[in-house]
């Protein structure tokens, strides 16, 4: 498999690391506890089309999230997580604004994290490392 | 058997080189030229190997990549490789081979009284037997079995061997050499594109390699080595022959293999044994062929019993002749010409039996010129004969209802050439997303739609006569280049003599009737019989995986490139439903076995994975070091052998004992470094601490812990602040890796709005840590500026500082609980610092410590390390609640707080002291029992485990239920596997100077 990196180009799938869904929605560090249940846990796990992390961690070492078919690996994309980076903003104030932004957009991501199905929550037993933990 | 050697033709044979050569030990004359399967035949021996479950004689049925039956192990000692199929094994001088699966020889094997007790080894038969009420005795069964029915043997030495990784790419990739495939690389290649085109055989050519038929003004060979001339003279064009394309992957990438010194009887020492290509294509064409199939009819397994085709491929490419009496088994007109074709170059064949009443009066009449007794509508009833074809009983038969309708008549043969119909070679295609589509009126499958960025040709396509295979490839090749993005130039197709009589006057025949009174076998290399399906089918198996799986049909390592359409066939018949509605088995890569070794290449020993080493690392091994894997490719000194006749146990306690006597040093530089660096640092690292680290004043270090997402700890070390905005983070040297990608992870997605940026440094310092009561007193006696003293360099501190002339760091830290510094320098400087401290501390005989004693002292001092954090601990668990701030959130704090994670049965970290004096063993789990065989249910585990020299007792940290509640009780620690059950009581992890004292002294 090859990754069209948006910053190095097109390389073998052998620079990257898998790392994770990129659909979650992490809350905020004080969101509530079913939150991070859910964003942590409630993964889905899609047969077809899907958009996910991958870490270039011998190459430009950047996070890039790519969209790929789980099923015949096929690769339609790949861009940066963000946008053109807020503190190079020219504008005054560029940095304050992009932080209340961002805090913004995690406190509403909070409560629809993932899109996952609001269902019953196990969360009696302790599950053993978190879905993106050991990175 | 009676094969020989015709007294002229074998095109590719060269009569003028004779080689000798050896199968079982007995020495043979063959040709260059020859494959061993050829060569063998020319010698008579028909007798190769014996089969998997009954041990029946085989030799050898096919010419090419299909064999299932001459399977030999090639080349001895390192070198051998088991399951060679002596049809693909060209000839070199000194070749040797030896059969397998004979007990105690191939002509007599005692084993074969298996094939007497047939009915115990149908199908299942391990399920059944070993698996089902008598569960246990597969235990004591399994060698015996593996060893009764196996394939060969492989070699328990090393691999001597080199094998090399080569990417591609190219625009168009074309997978076979045969007719259709050149017209393909032709096309492709006029227009411009890269044309890699891969070629399985020694030579090109395919089918036409043994063909008569004239192409334009030439030969069949010869047009092959023109188009082969032409294509190697255009730039854009790479041959590869020799080259098994063996799987489509993803994204158009496909696995090849070349077997480049593999036909040579020494490997020149510039040369890899095989080449793991790896191609890239933006198309590609499979024009791969199609395999002849076989009819299944008892005694269809007896040496002689072979494909039709591969009689002629035998006489033609190497001037053998299979069998003085052949016959004919046809339900097609290829299977006549075959039989035509060997007549006409003067061999005989006495019969061609075909199932089919009406046969094109053309054929009747060329067979009955030959003298060929034709038989239409009579079928073989079966072979006659044990380690040889002896004769043949053929019947009528009426192919409309299926049945002989009358008596036997036997008829004198020792070679029964066999032509069920044709099955292209749909691997890649399938692979690549084809549904195989079933085309009864010529019994094959086809490649369905579906296929990505690739196309079929020729016989592979379903296109069987000449003429159309050379413009199908010359089509297909163009409309490659095309989806390219080339223009298309279709190179000109050549005429051709050759009338191919083609599939369409087929009469489906998978099995004789009554085949399941005797062995006749589906797949011959797995020894699967057609009764063994028919069981299958009443005990319920009826899709064609499970079918598969049941009977293991199909699962040897030909992968039943000429079983699988027959198996299918007859469960298709059994259940009295079309063949196309059974369906197929998915057909997986790679198409024929590959070494392990070709897809290892380069990356092994030494080169699997980097090994580092640290700038101090020759004064280790100078000091007598034993160094070991510590982790992400990191050597350490575990022990320095110091003393004559030191064990390790001796030598890391002489080690901890000088370190908290006097002062010892450790290299410490495997540590994980990050530099965390601008205005947002601070507040970076209270988000992923527990702790605070924006309160840290400048010069000072902290220790602090990292948690997961889902609130287990995940890693731990300090953080140093240079300057307000810069700190530098240590990590355990195993998990700098991790937690760099963490880190990354959270500034570079979650938190992107957060100013700061993170560099590994863990190799541009070199560290050693000085500990001991006497450290201060060292260190200050090459000190250039300032003190040390307590006021001027407090616990915790960090400064700058120039020690015996090198600019360095110190820390004031410790692991050991002892007084203790850690010296950082320049990654290059620091062997020069390792020599002066010791040299200046010889007076205060300081030792150099590794990592045993550096474990002694850490878990004396309580100190948790990689056998604690093992990913499923908390915070609560080790004791370390204090570290979770109250004044911040921090990443892992929601999910801390989960019910699960604060449960008050959790086991917590202990220290345990082995009340006898047998060693605690680490791994071990904590009971109440006393009785190791009848532990009990388990109360923790013992995490970390060393003799203590300050307790004079085996010591160890353990995680245990309620741990805290039970200081004081005496518990065991078992080990059942390993026969230990130690009485250890159970105190405070802290063993050593629990006030901290010592430390900040």
């Amino acid at each position: 498999m090859r990754i069209p990196c948006p910053i190095c180009g097109l390389r073998d799938s052998g620079e990257f690391t898998y790392a994770g869904d990129a659909t979650v929605q992490y809350p905020a560090l004080d969101g509530d506890q079913d939150a991070w249940y859910e964003a942590v846990y409630e993964r889905r796990n899609p047969r077809g089309p899907h958009t996910e992390y991958w870490h270039h961690t011998a190459g430009c070492r950047r996070y890039i999230i790519v969209e790929r078919d789980t099923l015949t690996h096929e690769v339609f994309g790949a861009r940066l997580p963000h946008g053109p980076d807020p503190s190079q903003s020219p504008e005054p104030g560029g940095k304050a604004r992009a932080r209340t932004a961002a805090k913004a957009t995690r406190k509403t991501a909070g409560k629809t994290a993932g899109g996952a199905k609001p269902g019953p929550r196990r969360r009696t037993t302790t599950p053993r490392g978190g879905a993106r933990g050991g990175a | 058997m009676s094969s020989y050697r015709l007294d002229d033709g074998g095109r590719e044979i060269d009569r003028s080189q004779r080689l000798n050569f050896g199968f079982d030990g007995v020495s043979y004359k063959g040709f260059a030229g020859d494959t061993l399967a050829s060569a063998l035949l020319a010698n008579g021996v028909g007798l190769i190997g014996r089969s998997f479950k009954y041990h029946r004689p085989r030799g050898v049925m096919s010419a090419g990549v299909e064999e299932t039956s001459a399977m030999v192990r090639h080349r001895t000692g390192a070198l051998a490789e088991p399951n060679a199929r002596a049809t693909m094994i060209e000839l070199y001088p000194g070749l040797q081979a030896t059969s397998q699966n004979a007990f105690p020889s191939l002509r007599f094997d005692l084993m074969a009284i298996n094939g007497r007790f047939g009915p115990l080894f149908s199908a299942g038969f391990y399920y059944k037997t070993f698996m089902g009420p008598l569960k246990r005795s597969w235990m004591w069964y399994e060698p015996i079995i593996r060893r009764a029915a196996g394939m060969g043997k492989g070699s328990f030495e090393p691999d001597p061997e080199r094998y090399e990784h080569s990417y591609h790419e190219c625009d168009v990739l074309i997978a076979g050499g045969g007719p259709s495939g050149l017209m393909a690389a032709l096309s492709a290649a006029r227009s411009g594109a890269r044309v890699i085109l891969a070629e399985e055989h020694a030579g090109f050519g395919g089918s036409l390699r043994h063909s008569l038929a004239t192409i334009g003004k030439s030969t069949a060979a010869e047009w092959v080595a023109q188009t082969v001339a032409a294509l190697s003279d255009m730039d854009n064009v790479t041959l590869l022959d020799r080259t098994t394309v063996h799987g489509v992957y993803d994204q158009g990438i496909h696995g090849a293999v070349e077997r480049v010194t593999d036909h040579l009887a020494e490997t020149p020492q510039h040369l890899p044994r095989q080449r793991h290509h790896e191609i890239v294509a933006r198309q590609a064409v499979y024009a791969a062929g199609a395999l002849e199939r076989p009819i299944a009819f008892p005694g269809n397994d007896v040496p002689g019993v072979m494909l039709a085709d591969s009689l002629l491929a035998h006489a033609v490419r190497h001037g053998v002749a299979a069998g003085e009496r052949i016959a004919i088994f046809t339900n097609n007109d290829t299977g006549w010409q075959a039989g035509i074709t060997l007549a006409e170059m003067g061999l005989v064949v006495v019969a061609i039996i075909d199932p089919r009443a009406e046969v094109d009066d053309e054929l009747l009449l060329a067979g009955a010129r030959r003298g060929i007794l034709c038989l239409p509508g009579h079928a073989v009833r079966r072979a006659v004969g044990g380690k040889a074809v002896e004769a043949l009983l053929a019947a009528p038969f009426d192919a409309a209802s299926g049945t002989f309708t009358g008596n036997d008549r036997t008829i004198e043969s020792d070679c029964i050439g066999v032509s069920g119909g044709w099955q292209p070679t749909l691997h890649l295609a399938s692979q690549n997303g084809s549904k195989p589509v079933y085309d009864s009126g010529r019994a094959l499958f086809l490649p369905g739609d579906g296929q990505r960025a690739s196309a079929c040709a020729g016989r592979m396509n379903g296109v069987f006569d000449l003429a159309g295979r050379l413009a199908d490839g010359a089509r297909a090749g163009a409309a490659a280049a095309k989806a390219a993005g080339f223009p298309a130039r279709p190179a000109a197709t050549p005429r051709t003599d050759a009338a191919d009589p083609g599939l369409d006057a087929i009469q489906p025949l998978f099995a004789v009737p009554d085949a399941a009174a005797g062995k006749a076998f589906v797949d011959l290399q797995h020894d699967v019989t057609v009764s063994d399906i028919l069981l299958a089918h009443r005990e319920g198996f009826h899709s064609v995986e499970h079918l598969k799986r049941y009977t293991t049909l199909g699962m040897a390592t030909d992968q039943g490139k000429t079983a699988n359409v027959i198996g299918l066939a007859v469960m298709a018949h059994t259940l009295d439903r079309p063949i196309g509605d059974v369906g197929t088995t998915r057909y997986r890569p790679p198409y024929t076995p590959v070494a392990l070794g070709a897809i290892a290449g380069r990356s092994i020993g030494a080169h699997l994975r980097p090994v580092r080493r640290t700038a101090m690392h020759a004064r280790h091994i100078a000091l007598g070091a034993e160094m070991m894997n510590a982790g992400a490719g990191w050597l350490r000194a575990r022990v320095y052998y110091g003393e004559p006749g030191e064990t390790v146990e001796t030598a890391y306690v002489r080690e901890a004992t000088a370190v908290r006597a006097s002062v010892g040093i450790a290299d410490v530089s495997t540590l994980g470094k990050i530099e965390v660096v601008g205005p947002d640092a601070p507040e970076f690292l209270d988000r992923v601490y527990t702790n605070l680290m924006s309160s840290l004043p400048v010069g000072k270090a902290r220790y602090g812990l990292m948690l997961r997402d889902d609130g287990h700890v995940f890693d731990d070390g300090t953080a140093w602040r240079f300057a307000e905005d810069r700190y530098m983070i240590t990590t355990t040297s195993a998990n700098a890796g991790g937690v760099m990608s963490h880190l990354e992870f959270l500034t570079q997605v979650v938190w992107p709005e957060l100013k700061v940026s993170l560099t590994s440094v863990t190799d541009q310092w070199s560290g050693i840590a000085v500990s001991g009561p006497n450290s201060r007193k060292l260190l200050q006696s090459i000190l250039e500026d300032g003190d040390l003293s307590n006021g001027a360099c407090p616990f915790m501190a960090v400064r700058d500082a120039r020690l015996a002339g090198m600019d360095c760091k110190v820390a004031r830290l410790s692991f050991s609980g002892e007084l203790a510094y850690e010296v950082y320098t320049a990654r290059g400087t620091g062997p020069k610092m390792w020599d002066t401290l010791l040299a200046e501390g010889r007076d205060m005989d300081c030792v150099p410590y590794g990592l045993e004693a550096l474990g002694a002292l850490r878990i004396e001092k309580g100190h948790v390390a990689g056998p604690e954090l093992d990913g499923r601990t908390t915070l609560g668990d080790l004791g370390l609640s204090m570290f979770a701030s109250r004044k911040k959130p921090f990443l892992g704090q929601a999910l801390m707080q989960r019910e699960g994670l604060t449960d008050p049965e959790r086991p917590v970290l202990v220290g345990l002291v082995s009340q006898s004096q047998f060693p605690i063993l680490a791994g071990a789990h904590i009971v109440d029992s006393m009785d190791i065989k009848k532990p009990g249910r388990s109360l923790g585990w013992v995490s970390s485990v060393t003799w203590s020299p300050v307790m004079q007792a085996y010591i160890a940290l353990g995680l245990l239920s309620r741990g805290r509640e039970r200081h004081g009780d005496t518990l065991y620690a078992t080990h059942p596997l390993r026969g230990s059950h130690v009485p250890v009581s159970v105190r405070d992890p802290v063993f050593y100077d629990p006030e901290g004292e010592k430390l900040r002294g």
